[in-house]
């Protein structure tokens, strides 16, 4: 879960890392009012959105205004926030439609004498929390991360014992800040290690932190929080849940599956990340279309396999639903022909479907719906089930006839498919 | 021979009382998986399904000569349980447990490092050897003893590609799930290192996937040529939408890697012989052995 600037910054605040003075806003109005209440002589308006690389994006159909804009009155903030709030701002990570603006964070703002930055992020490949320091800031250090990738200075931190404290005094004492500010970094550095640890955090990047007077505050602040560890983060949970009313956060979870929007026309529904992935793949090779990916975890209850269902099923450009699902585990099979069923009593299915089932409970489930649900098409494995559905979705008019055997059906167009 | 588990292995449940526990516990006992033992804290001295329960990891290891524990204990303490494991010296753990947090995993994995023993997960469906040994929740009827190996991040592809092979007529050595989450215990390299050495495998199907870096590490412990016997691998999501952006810090770790275009060339200019597609799993490894 990825938190806003400005839900970032309160956590920073909290603990023990300097941030600019500032408030959140969701009308020009506030935000004029914020900035009246702000002790300070010019302020930034920075658009909320979960995306980097707002100072260098546009709004859409204004190429000209950034997200992140400085303010020289409380008038100027109040102009600057009605034309972002309920507009898209384009970044380089938003892709085209860009992502809408309902909140503006107004803060003071700094003149700092210079730039650094730091990151903590998880490091699959060693197993540990990487601290990751530059003595660039900003665009400067991502530039210079890309030109002179030894320019970012990489330490282990050990959840157990922290990081090396050498290792570290002789990172900072190269990037000649002076005693006073160099101290201000360690400390900050300090803090952020125990953020991230108590907060379970998988990422926190401070970038910029400007030094203004010898001491280091966070410019700006990127976090992502781990979403398993919810269960202990109360702070992060009453965050998430003030986000959710504001509507600002897309949940891709919150009917308990992984769903993807894609531009296709065959619906997909399988159990697992990996065979869900498989199952797209072998549609594009015999030159089908997903529309999406959804991904059912194993411990699916049939309620839950049917809001699966209805969901892809209220999706009118569909041609062609296609079920694929490996029973093994606590996922059993007749779990989902029962919420096939279910869903096809409610309101029955008038698009192709074709079903292959595996595993746990396969032939009865598989029983089921040849007696339960006219015009199934069961395949008997992944290749044959891509296959038909691809080619159903393509030529509606090969379904099955009343007068067909099943069997010769099936032979029948897979030999259409395969010559 | 097989890799990680065979007849004589001896196996512990660490949270034997729930109910997804019992459920596998009483599959495995059908199976012929030498079980024998549980633990549950407070309820040392019951049984549960004819087998004694323990209060703790190392008592238990003590009464039963446990050599691998599994682990069905809830995301809130499945690390403690881990690392009560690994402070008895239990030689393999294997953790089925689901979305644990990220930084207990970290936390897991230093203690790992100077420990006697070895870690399966978490977020894996386990490890069978056809007919010897089953800990996990696989299911059982797919697979059938045979001389491939199979390594994969993913459960459910770990069945199809068991499914394909049982399909093929060939039949497996060992199927070891490595877990789905970004830090776990044993990776590809770990595995492919034990097959090399194992006399019964006469090939290895690696199943990958999009993301993180196990298969970029594989290709560079098989660049070197020695490897003994031929190696397949599948990476799923070659048409998965990619827009989960990383941060910028962990793009600068990452860069380069990730998608299933640079994870095959790597593959295959390691002189892997990359399979293009999941239904070809089966057929690909016949025509390797032929």
């Amino acid at each position: 879960m990825d938190l806003h600037e400005y839900q970032a910054k309160r956590l920073l605040k909290d603990n023990s890392i300097r941030v600019p003075e500032g408030d959140v806003a969701d009308s020009p109005e506030r935000a004029e009012q914020v900035a009246n209440q702000l002790p300070s002589e010019s302020w930034m308006v920075k658009a909320q959105i979960l995306s980097g690389g707002r100072g260098q994006g546009h709004f859409k159909g204004d190429e000209m205004k950034s997200g992140v804009r400085p303010a020289a009155t409380p008038e100027h903030v109040s102009t600057h926030a009605r034309s972002m709030l309920g507009r898209s701002l384009i970044t380089a990570q938003t892709g085209q439609d860009g992502l809408p603006v309902r909140e503006v964070y107004i803060e003071q703002a700094m003149a700092p004498s210079q730039e650094l930055s730091l990151s903590l992020v998880l490091d699959e490949a060693n197993k540990t929390l990487m601290l990751l320091l530059s003595a660039h800031g900003g665009v400067a250090m991502e530039e210079m991360a890309k030109k002179q990738p030894l320019s970012v200075a990489k330490l282990p931190v050990s959840i157990l014992h922290g990081v090396d404290q050498q290792l570290l005094a002789d990172t900072i004492d190269g990037y000649q800040l002076g005693e006073k500010a160099s101290n201000s970094f360690k400390t900050l550095i300090g803090h952020a290690i125990e953020l991230v640890k108590n907060n379970d955090l998988t990422l926190l990047e401070i970038n910029p932190v400007g030094i203004v007077n010898d001491e280091c505050i966070a410019l700006d602040a990127k976090i992502t929080v781990d979403d398993n560890s919810l269960f202990r983060q109360a702070e992060i949970r009453a965050i998430d849940e003030q986000s959710d009313r504001v509507g600002s956060r897309r949940r891709a979870s919150k009917d308990g599956f992984n769903f993807i929007q894609m531009n296709g026309d065959i619906a997909c529904m399988t159990v697992g990340a990996g065979l869900s992935m498989a199952t797209l793949d072998s549609l594009v090779q015999f030159s089908g279309n997903p529309a999406n990916f959804l991904d059912l975890p194993p411990d699916s209850k049939v309620n839950r396999v049917t809001s699966a269902l209805e969901l892809l099923l209220s999706n009118p450009q569909i041609k062609c639903l296609l079920i694929n699902v490996f029973g093994g585990g606590i996922m059993r099979c007749d779990t989902v022909s029962d919420a096939i069923q279910v869903v096809n009593r409610l309101n029955p299915i008038k698009v192709p479907m074709v079903v292959r089932l595996a595993g746990t409970n396969a032939k009865l489930a598989n029983r089921r719906l040849k007696e339960g649900v006219p015009g199934i098409v069961l395949a008997s494995n992944l290749s044959e089930a891509a296959k038909l559905a691809a080619h159903l979705a393509a030529t509606p008019q090969d379904l099955p006839s009343a007068s067909e055997s099943d069997d010769g059906w099936l032979k029948k167009i897979i030999h259409k498919v395969s010559h | 021979m097989s890799i990680l588990v065979d007849k004589s292995t001896r196996v512990i449940c660490q949270g034997i009382t729930g109910s997804q526990a019992s459920f596998y516990t009483e599959r495995a006992i059908s199976f012929g998986t030498q079980m024998v033992g549980g633990v549950r804290p407070g309820k040392g001295g019951t049984s549960h399904l004819g087998l004694p329960v323990f209060d703790d990891v190392s008592t238990a290891m003590a009464q039963t000569g446990a050599t691998a524990s599994v682990i069905f204990v809830p995301k809130e303490n499945a690390a403690n349980a881990i690392i009560e494991a690994i402070d008895a010296e239990m030689p393999l753990i294997i953790c089925i447990t689901e979305h644990m947090p990220v930084l207990d995993m970290v936390k897991v994995s230093e203690l790992l490092k100077n420990s006697r023993s070895r870690l399966l997960g978490p977020n894996t469906p386990g490890v069978i050897t056809p007919e010897q040994c089953r800990i996990g929740i696989m299911p059982a009827e797919i697979f059938k003893r045979g001389n491939i190996g199979i390594i994969s991040r993913s459960s459910t592809l770990t069945y199809e590609a068991a499914w394909q092979t049982t399909d093929a007529g060939l039949g497996q050595s060992t199927c070891v799930g490595i877990g789905g989450d970004p830090i776990h215990g044993l990776g590809f390299v770990d595995c492919l290192e034990m097959f090399d050495q194992d006399e019964e495998t006469k090939a290895v199907v690696v199943i990958g996937e999009i993301g993180g870096s196990e298969e970029e590490r594989a290709s560079a412990y098989l660049a070197n040529g020695n490897y003994s016997k031929p190696v397949l691998a599948y990476i799923a999501g070659q048409h998965a939408p990619l827009d989960t952006r990383m941060g910028h810090a962990s793009a600068i770790i990452k860069s380069g890697s990730g998608d299933a275009v640079s994870k095959k060339k790597a593959l295959s200019s390691a002189g892997v012989k990359v399979i293009e597609s999941p239904v070809e799993i089966g057929s690909s490894v016949r025509k390797a052995l032929a």
